[in-house]
């Protein structure tokens, strides 16, 4: 379970922005839950605390009851390796390694004593890129590298996915079939939020909270 | 998944490797300079500590070496044999002149070494023998060569024994311990030179050294009064030599450390400046590493990559320059003391080219930067 208690982000440039003021919500194992907002709303700097790439200002984020916010950097570091996976609008991927080493980048910090070909393969499968293992990064679609992106997410098996804008950089027919996978994903267990503001994927989830102006407008549970 | 983490390092390196080659030799010349400072100071500290490790009194002086004297620009590298002995004579005559001196004999087949020897030589350099005795009171000064005992550095240890003949004429009675030293003041020249394979015999009579013409020992001379060291100035320039400079022990350290700091100076600068520019060259090529490299390495961070990990990868080839030179500049010298040295000098550059990239990495925002950076 992942708990937000309290969570205020405040940046201090010119002036003091919070971007997130408040925030307080669970999510439970297995929910596929997507936060909404306008651009600026906070969605993306609660992602980053969600990944912890960043951290906050007042206030605590908990991954099964452990205050994870405040852990040092190297333990933060583990935890994005084995707990979190995260995929990114741009993808993220490094151009010039192939599909398999890009997925491979989180086994290379990994604890877990996985067969690392095997690991691929079967990723690769999943995604649906099984043709494509030694092809270059650069030489793939958006939708591949999308594809890519979440494989490498997944490898290290991690208890929760978070995806920032997921097809904001893909056409209408990827992007359903980027959701699809990110449906069979939580399908088979996964807990995954996913930052959008496109209402058709945010439909598509179990949950929607809405942010605007660094606080919860909303909290909608779609299964009920 | 260590092996994987060692691939990436090598394929980083490999991308620049004429740039990590010719900074490696760079570094290298910077280390080669900086062993020689270390050599220069440890060569220092050694021979004072040497010198101290005698029973000299500071009034005893000894004339900066021959070999190396230099006057008014003119190095004098041999000295007229016979003017010198004369002057070792007018030494003996009107001072108390002490030490050793060294005479050649060519008998024949077998040419060697006498060393004439004072009363005080052995207290001075604290020489001790491993079997029979050194020379008693009533053996110095003595007129004639007939019967002249011997004393034989350990050299002859297997040749000779305490009773035997040295060249059927010098009757041997002791041997000296192996390893043993003693010491010229003869300015930043001065160091410990072995006995091992001296032979010594008891000062005659000035009568008897000159009849024989050996020269008397004048390495040291006991003054209290400078105005001797003067006149003896004064004779020598007299037989047409070069003016002698004489050295207290204390003014041969004075000296010794004066020409160390002169030797050591322009050596110093020049290993800073080249170490400042291989710290720079390093600097730079970390930095054109990072900015070609900022996107792969913040996604690494994303996968789960710590701090260190990071910081790892960015300075390997920093490393790799530093441990290479390093350890070749190590075997160049071969002294445990120039190998720590440059150890603390590789960690010091490794340190300052990778702090400042430490710091910078540890406040980056890592999803802004990889925004910024696409």
């Amino acid at each position: 379970m992942f708990r937000i208690k309290n969570l205020t982000k405040i940046f201090y440039g010119g002036e003091e922005v919070r971007a997130l003021n408040d925030v307080s919500f669970e999510i439970n194992d297995g929910e596929l839950v997507a936060i909404i907002g306008k651009s600026g709303s906070g969605k993306s700097t609660l992602l980053n605390i969600m990944g912890l790439l960043d951290s906050a200002s007042e206030g605590g984020y908990y991954i099964n009851e452990k205050k994870a916010s405040s852990l040092p950097e190297e333990e933060k570091a583990r935890l994005r390796n084995m707990e979190i996976g995260i995929v990114l609008q741009d993808f993220a991927l490094v151009e010039r390694y192939t599909v398999s080493q890009n997925i491979a980048i989180p086994l290379i910090y990994s604890k877990k004593n996985l067969n690392k070909e095997k690991s691929i393969r079967d990723i690769l499968n999943l995604v649906g890129l099984s043709e494509k293992k030694d092809t270059p990064s650069y030489k793939l679609s958006g939708g591949q590298k999308q594809r890519v992106a979440i494989a490498r997410a997944v490898i290290n098996n991690p208890s929760l996915i978070l995806a920032d804008e997921p097809t904001g950089a893909l056409d209408s027919k990827t992007s359903e079939e980027i959701m699809e996978l990110f449906l069979k994903l939580n399908k088979e267990g996964k807990t995954i939020v996913i930052v959008t503001h496109d209402k058709q994927i945010a439909q598509k989830c179990n949950r929607i909270i809405e942010l605007s102006d660094g606080k919860i407008v909303s909290d909608t549970d779609l299964t009920r | 998944m260590i092996k994987e983490y060692i691939k990436l390092i090598i394929s980083d390196i490999k991308a620049d490797k004429k740039f990590f080659i010719l900074l490696t030799i760079q570094t290298l010349i910077a280390f080669i300079v900086i062993g020689n400072i270390i050599g220069i100071a440890n060569y220092t500290n050694d021979t004072i500590e040497n010198l101290d490790s005698f029973n000299f009194s500071d009034k005893y002086y000894g004339k900066i070496s021959t070999e190396i004297y230099t006057f008014s620009g003119i190095t004098v590298t041999e000295m007229d044999i016979e003017t010198e002995r004369k002057l070792s004579y007018y030494i003996a005559e009107n001072f108390k002149a002490s030490g050793y001196s060294h005479n050649f004999i060519d008998a024949g087949e077998n040419s060697y070494t006498m060393t004439f020897v004072s009363e005080d030589f052995f207290n001075i350099y604290k020489l001790e023998t491993e079997s029979g005795r050194l020379f008693l009171e009533e053996e110095y000064y003595s007129d004639t060569m007939e019967n002249t005992p011997v004393i034989l550095g350990n050299y002859y240890k297997d040749s000779y024994k305490v009773g035997d003949f040295y060249h059927n004429k010098y009757k041997v009675i002791g041997i000296l311990k192996d390893g043993q030293k003693i010491i010229n003041l003869a300015g930043e020249r001065s160091k410990p030179v072995s006995v091992d394979s001296d032979v010594l015999f008891p000062v005659k009579s000035l009568s008897c050294m000159k009849q024989n013409h050996y020269e008397y020992p004048s390495s040291l001379i006991y003054s209290d009064d400078k105005a001797q060291l003067k006149a003896i100035n004064d004779y020598a320039e007299k037989l047409g030599m070069y003016p002698f400079n004489f050295i207290s022990l204390s003014g041969t350290k004075q000296l010794i450390n004066h020409m160390s700091t002169q030797t050591a100076a322009p050596l110093i600068i020049i290993s800073l400046i080249i170490i400042t520019l291989a710290i720079f060259c390093l600097i730079q090529s970390a930095m054109l590493f990072i900015r070609r490299n900022l996107t792969e390495l913040l996604i690494h961070r994303i996968c789960g990559a710590k701090l260190s990990n990071i910081l790892l990868r960015v300075s390997a080839g920093s490393f790799i320059v530093i441990f290479t030179s390093g350890v070749v500049a190590s075997l160049i010298f071969r002294t445990v003391i120039a190998a720590t040295g440059i150890a603390i000098t590789g960690v010091a550059v490794l340190l300052i080219t990778i702090i400042p990239f430490a710091v910078k990495l540890k406040r980056l925002s890592i999803l802004s930067s990889i925004r910024e950076g696409k």
